[in-house]
């Protein structure tokens, strides 16, 4: 049987998110944008997932603004709010994902200056050096996520956005490692937008959204017939975001039982991999998602092992899914000051609430009988090994 | 409750076609492996449809994105102060994105139409004659469903070694397109304008053609489009093509038969004109302007009326605006006639029994309006 581990790159859509799509996909088939009755109860469905979005993140439903993707919403909130002023300064973390680094990068192109707020050897922020940056002065944004898709790290936000707030500069989040795993309250102050996506709560793939404080001037990324409020335009994905809408409404119902699940889970995999020789943990003095925890096995290439983990039927990542195939080690552990070396083998376990304590034995199993093994195996070998 | 009659398909579609190829994918746990090769049938079906590479293709989240990733991502290639050239009677998607960039530095150039929603080309070949970075044309227009001609579009384009976009959002499935024998560089297409689902696009990005991404993260799509790969939606939007390939032939000439007879149906009333020249409009389109009634009235009166129909005044997209189309007022129709409008579009669920009915309600309510208003 085969078992999932990585639910922090996407997870598998629910059933009954799927049920709730279902007749968005098939009979009912209005563009949310017409006026007539087909066009309606389109926009209604759209708007009551509006309304359960808005509910998981306690956010105002009018500050919802549904985007195709979780990347779509981090490219909206830092080049939205770049378009609205001459370029200046942004600020981000170190181990931000490639979303956020990415476009963040793409304004450097034009002219704006992208400076990197310090990691501890855990990756939490350094407050003191978020200060010292921000005043420095000149800045227009700073770009924090609130909990890593790596090492599970969950950010101190009330600290982070009270520093921020004080410097009178705008705050970005990517929660999209939020919901369902971490409670995550928009309305509290914190972030003044922040990006979430659906597939990462058992939601289909395809639909995500920027929440928006009112307050915030910024500028579209899409221009067209002015959907979300001028905000996003192109036709509703009205089955997608219905799913959204459900999948939010579940993390919201079970989520507090899911993440003392996963919590439980994962705390028996940490006990058992402490007691196998030759592995480190990552963030392992961090507060982190309940879900998540990333290591190294002494020996071991991450995707080498990633590799023969997947002959056994377990799928785990290493580092980011999105930098994967690239060879290169993570950017966020490196950024922690791991050496390069250790950060090569890091593979990541991600749970999710359907994962059983069975699985978590098995795949203790299977890796004590890896690391007793290929201790002394190298990187190539194991790669000659899996792919002849 | 009376049983409703889609009339508008021009703004969706029912995803019947790609509803059995999507189920199985969607519900089992996608192995590693599996999801391209569904990406790569959708992607060899739809590149099948339109004569380009499969590999050209990048997906998007719908045609507005297609839309914005090409005129944005050619500028921004381009850089300096890049010329564009388009039409005024495109979609809202161009035509704001047009808007955004002049803004920041683009030359626009907005060609007219003609009485019938066409194009001038001897407008194009003198302006092309200044040079320009790219030329952006729909295809087929949304609300009159005028045929704009590509070919010979593309033909002066590439005399002026000037790149072609086609936003093809209402063509694709609808009208043959070829974007090598048409010289298109960029093309924009939608899913659920095909019997597919809502919330996928692509833009066929041709050899050469210079572009920037405009969305920025994990280097999906070679970098040009980032983000997670919907990868259901993908394999819908294949599913559709793989209808439209199957049946665009016979399924048009049906849709332009019933569009005929409908049309035939509502011209035996007086004072109604036909938007755009018959023979230069797609099977599936009838656009009317009615004289002597408020076009509000009208409108309300058929959505809202028994047996409703499902039927639309302008674009969808700039319904909720309340404003007059401006394809039909470039085309020299007054604001009056112009908001006196309405918009038939035929789809794959619709048959003869349901234009006679829709004929006859049409007919019905325009003379009802018209009483009224003697009366008053």
């Amino acid at each position: 049987m085969s078992i999932c581990f990585d639910h922090n790159a996407t997870t598998p859509l629910h059933a009954d998110v799927f049920d709730a799509m279902r007749p968005w996909l098939t009979e009912r088939h209005g563009n949310a944008s017409s006026l007539h009755r087909a066009g309606r109860e389109a926009r209604a469905a759209v708007e009551a997932a509006r309304a359960q979005v808005a509910a998981c993140v306690s956010a105002h439903v009018s500050q919802v603004i549904f985007t195709g993707g979780g990347t779509e919403a981090d490219n909206m909130a830092l080049k939205g709010v770049a378009a609205m002023r001459e370029p200046a300064r942004m600020l981000i973390s170190p181990i931000e994902h490639p979303a956020v680094t990415d476009a963040a990068e793409s304004l450097a192109r034009t002219g704006w200056q992208i400076d990197r707020v310090a990691v501890d050897g855990e990756g939490r922020v350094d407050a003191a050096d978020l200060e010292r940056q921000l005043a420095a002065g000149d800045v227009a944004l700073v770009s924090i996520m609130i909990a890593n898709n790596e090492t599970g790290v969950i950010q101190d936000m009330a600290d982070i956005s009270r520093i921020v707030r004080a410097a009178g500069v705008w705050l970005h989040t990517d929660a999209v490692q939020a919901p369902g795993k971490l409670g995550f309250d928009f309305a509290a102050g914190g972030a003044h937008c922040a990006s979430l996506s659906s597939h990462k709560i058992q939601g289909p793939q395809g639909v995500g959204a920027l929440i928006v404080d009112k307050q915030l001037d910024m500028a579209p990324l899409l221009h067209g017939g002015g959907h979300e409020q001028g905000l996003r335009s192109g036709s509703a994905n009205v089955a997608g975001i219905v799913g959204f809408g459900a999948a939010a409404n579940r993390a919201m119902a079970h989520g507090q039982a899911e993440i003392a699940h996963m919590r439980d889970l994962r705390d028996k995999l940490e006990t058992g991999l402490d007691a196998m020789p030759g592995i480190t943990r990552f963030s392992a003095n961090a507060e982190r998602l309940a879900n998540t925890c990333q290591f190294a096995v002494a020996g071991y290439d991450g995707e080498g092992l990633l590799m023969l983990l997947d002959r056994e039927d377990i799928a785990v990542s290493s580092g980011s899914a999105c930098a994967a195939g690239t060879g290169q080690p993570s950017p966020v552990l490196l950024a922690m000051g791991i050496d390069p070396a250790i950060a090569q083998g890091a593979i990541r376990v991600s749970l999710g609430p359907q994962n059983t304590l069975e699985e978590i034995q098995r795949f203790l199993l299977v890796l004590g009988r890896l690391a007793d093994g290929g201790g002394v195996a190298m990187p190539g070998s194991i790669s000659a090994s899996v792919l002849g | 409750m009376p049983r409703r009659r889609h009339w508008r398909p021009a703004c969706s579609t029912p995803c019947s076609a790609c509803w059995s190829r999507r189920r199985p994918i969607r519900t089992p746990r996608t192995r590693r492996g599996a999801p391209p090769q569904h990406i790569d049938y959708a992607a060899h079906t739809l590149a099948d449809l339109i004569n380009a590479r499969a590999r050209d293709l990048v997906w998007t989240s719908g045609a507005t994105e297609s839309i914005n990733l090409a005129l944005k991502g050619v500028a921004e290639f381009a850089g300096g102060e890049p010329h564009i050239v388009s039409v005024v009677s495109e979609h809202s998607a161009t035509l704001e994105s047009l808007a955004w960039q002049e803004k920041r530095g683009t030359r626009v150039t907005r060609l007219d139409i003609d009485a019938h929603g066409r194009m001038d080309l001897d407008a194009l070949d003198a302006v092309l004659a200044d040079g320009a970075a790219l030329v952006s044309v729909m295809h087929v227009n949304n609300e009159t469903g005028v045929i704009q001609d590509i070919a010979a579009i593309g033909a002066i384009c590439a005399a002026h070694g000037v790149a072609l976009h086609v936003d093809a959002a209402q063509s694709l499935g609808r009208l043959p397109i070829d974007v090598t024998a048409m010289n298109i560089a960029l093309l924009s297409v939608s899913a659920h304008k095909i019997g597919g689902p809502k919330g996928i696009g692509a833009l066929v990005v041709r050899r050469r053609t210079g572009l920037a991404a405009q969305l920025h993260g994990g280097g999906q799509q070679r970098g040009l489009r980032s983000g997670t790969l919907a990868t259901h939606q993908i394999a819908g939007f294949g599913a559709a093509a793989a209808h439209v390939t199957a049946s665009r032939d016979a399924e048009q000439a049906r849709l332009g038969a019933l569009r005929d007879r409908l049309w035939a149906r509502i011209a035996r009333l007086d004072g109604v004109m036909r938007n755009g020249a018959p023979a230069q409009v797609a099977p599936a389109f009838l656009n009317v302007s009615v004289i002597g009634v408020h076009g509000e009235a009208l409108r309300t009166g058929l959505v809202e009326g028994a047996p409703g129909l499902a039927v639309s005044s302008g674009a969808t997209c700039s319904a909720a605006s309340g404003q007059s189309s401006h394809v039909l007022r470039a085309m020299g129709r007054t604001p009056r006639e112009a908001a006196a409008s309405i918009r038939f579009s035929l789809g794959l669920s619709t048959d003869a029994i349901q234009v006679e009915q829709a004929g006859a309600r049409f007919v019905a309510e325009v003379e009802r309006l018209r009483s009224l208003a003697s009366a008053a």
